[in-house]
């Protein structure tokens, strides 16, 4: 039977059953209600579940629409015209640049990891938070004992630093968690860090 | 032969729709009372446009009587006369063609007892005869007219419903012919048993019967053979001592059987099905959609049905067929609009499950 139906008229579409646990945790935090979180695929399945979406009943009464993206490799540009593409494609209105409101209507935003600019993804914007903490330190010590011990040699070529960092750091804490997203929902990450005023910027001029 | 796109103004209960991008199977699917079935009856009147009984015939699937020629005005958006029902497709064979079909309403000619009698009387401007004269022609209405285009080339087809009797009248321009066949089932007509029968004969006496068992053995692998007996009794034949009727292996088989000899019959032309999935378990859905694409590709078929069957559509999602469609009919605020779900985006949706209907 289907799921996975639009229930909100303010949806955020997001690459990841983790990214979503993260962001409705961010909005939760932000007092920010009736908005639907929304896992959408990666940049190679983003353009058929897009359509999915935009054909299903319900699409045509949303007022606004927020897409977020890792930049990963390529800068944000990259990401950024690849969604606006796809925005373009089904007649939407499309943002001038990250970050800045398509009045549509529907309003439309997008915001690129970590930080609208340069590469990187959700973990980047997460580890910003310990940045210069004592535990920092301590995960790029344990990093680095692992590769200069060779410890784990199978798939080197699959290795994300930033991934491995997170997960790292919620094997510290107690109760522990697996994933970023769930991390969120039980406050390991630290939402008033000015990290994240970026991305609470953007919530907020979206669905404020 | 093909239809690719489809243009509805004014029929029915649909102002504007227009469709495009058709493939050889289409699922259409949306609430109820969204236009489905309308959207059938479209593509069967532009595909039977020079055939003045299908206007009739789109009536009668709906199990409505005729009672007078006012009975037509269903036909008209909001049963308004003055907006003309025009269907419109392109049909592309070796070439691109224009279908296109309008529909008229016509009035009857003849005159009423009161306005004869006025006319006995001298009725001179300063007459004392009192004249109170209504204009109410939907009264008058006596049936349809049907002005239809292919290209350049243009038609004409009357039907007129008098006494309780249809009078249907065409013209055609020089040297057309219908090119376009078409057949339309619907669960309550074109399923019964006589009706089965009926079309398993034709094929038998085309000998033509053998195709439909060849796609149903693949299927049904116990199944060897099929016999017309008397009293419009089928017979199986599945490796026993005797011959069973068919009704006996469950309405599964029926259903597919019914569906593929339509398809036969459609050869060439266009099948429109609704509520394609109607009688049969989710577990006999997969089992349908792979022999009506079979029979679909054998017999170069153009399928359009509908379904309200989220897990119908799975099943279509799921086949390795590709050139499939599906279309979601959205009505809201009184205006139509059809969202089209191509292979690749209905398998991704079915994949997450997403709500496509």
């Amino acid at each position: 039977m289907a799921k996975n139906k639009i229930t909100e008229q303010q949806l955020l579409l997001v690459e990841g059953k983790d990214e979503c646990n993260f962001f409705e945790a961010l909005l939760t935090y932000e007092k920010i209600k009736k908005v639907q979180c929304i896992n959408i695929g990666g940049k190679d399945k983003f353009p058929n579940e897009f359509t999915a979406w935009f054909n299903m009943e319900g699409f045509k009464a949303v007022s606004a629409l927020g897409l977020v993206r890792d930049a990963e490799v390529n800068q944000a540009k990259s990401a950024f015209e690849s969604l606006c593409y796809n925005l373009k494609e089904h007649h939407l209105p499309v943002p001038s640049t990250p970050s800045t409101l398509n009045l549509g209507p529907p309003k439309v935003n997008i915001f690129i990891m970590s930080d609208n600019q340069g590469s990187g993804m959700l973990e980047d914007l997460c580890l910003k938070t310990i940045k210069g903490q004592t535990v920092e330190k301590c995960l790029c010590d344990y990093l680095a004992c692992i590769s200069a011990n060779q410890v784990l040699l199978e798939e080197q070529e699959k290795f994300n630093e930033s991934k491995a960092k997170v997960q790292a750091y919620l094997a510290m804490r107690a109760p522990i968690v697996n994933s970023l997203g769930l991390g969120a929902k039980v406050g390991y990450w630290d939402f008033s860090h000015p990290s994240f005023h970026a991305v609470k910027e953007f919530l907020h001029t979206l669905f404020g | 032969m093909k239809l690719t796109k489809l243009t509805i103004q004014n029929f029915r209960g649909i102002q504007t729709l227009d469709i495009k991008d058709f493939q050889r199977v289409n699922l259409l699917v949306g609430r109820n009372n969204c236009g489905k079935t309308s959207v059938l009856e479209a593509l069967f009147l532009i595909s039977s446009m020079s055939n003045p009984q299908s206007p009739v015939n789109i009536h009668f699937l709906r199990d409505l009587g005729f009672i007078e020629g006012e009975d037509f005005s269903y036909l008209f958006f909001n049963f308004d006369l003055n907006q003309l029902p025009q269907i419109a497709a392109t049909v592309k064979e070796v070439i691109e063609k224009q279908r296109t079909l309008t529909i008229k309403p016509l009035y009857a000619s003849y005159i009423s007892a009161n306005e004869k009698e006025l006319q006995k009387k001298d009725l001179g401007p300063f007459s004392d005869q009192a004249i109170n004269v209504t204009t109410s022609t939907l009264q008058f209405m006596e049936g349809i007219q049907l002005d239809f285009k292919e290209d350049q080339r243009l038609g004409h087809a009357e039907v007129h419903l008098k006494e309780g009797q249809f009078k249907f009248s065409s013209s055609f321009p020089d040297l057309y012919k219908e090119s376009l066949r078409c057949i339309f089932l619907v669960n309550r007509i074109g399923m019964r048993q006589p009706d089965i029968y009926k079309r398993l004969d034709r094929l038998r006496v085309q000998k033509s019967l053998q195709e439909i068992i060849s796609v149903l053995k693949e299927i049904e692998s116990g199944l060897s053979d099929i016999h017309l007996g008397a009293n419009d009794i089928i017979y199986a034949d599945i490796g026993l001592d005797k011959l069973i009727p068919l009704n006996l292996l469950g309405d599964g088989i029926r259903h597919l059987l019914t569906i593929l000899s339509a398809v036969f019959e459609a050869k060439n032309g266009i099948l429109l099905i609704d509520e394609i999935e109607n009688g049969l378990h989710y577990t006999s859905l997969k089992t349908l959609w792979k022999a009506v694409f079979r029979a679909a590709q054998d017999f170069n078929v153009q399928i359009f049905a509908t379904t309200h069957s989220y897990e119908c559509i799975e099943a279509f999602a799921n086949s390795e067929f590709s050139e499939i469609a599906l279309y979601r009919i959205d009505r809201s605020d009184g205006k139509h609009q059809a969202f089209c779900y191509s292979a690749e985006v209905l398998r991704a949706g079915v994949e997450k499950e997403f709500e496509v209907r």
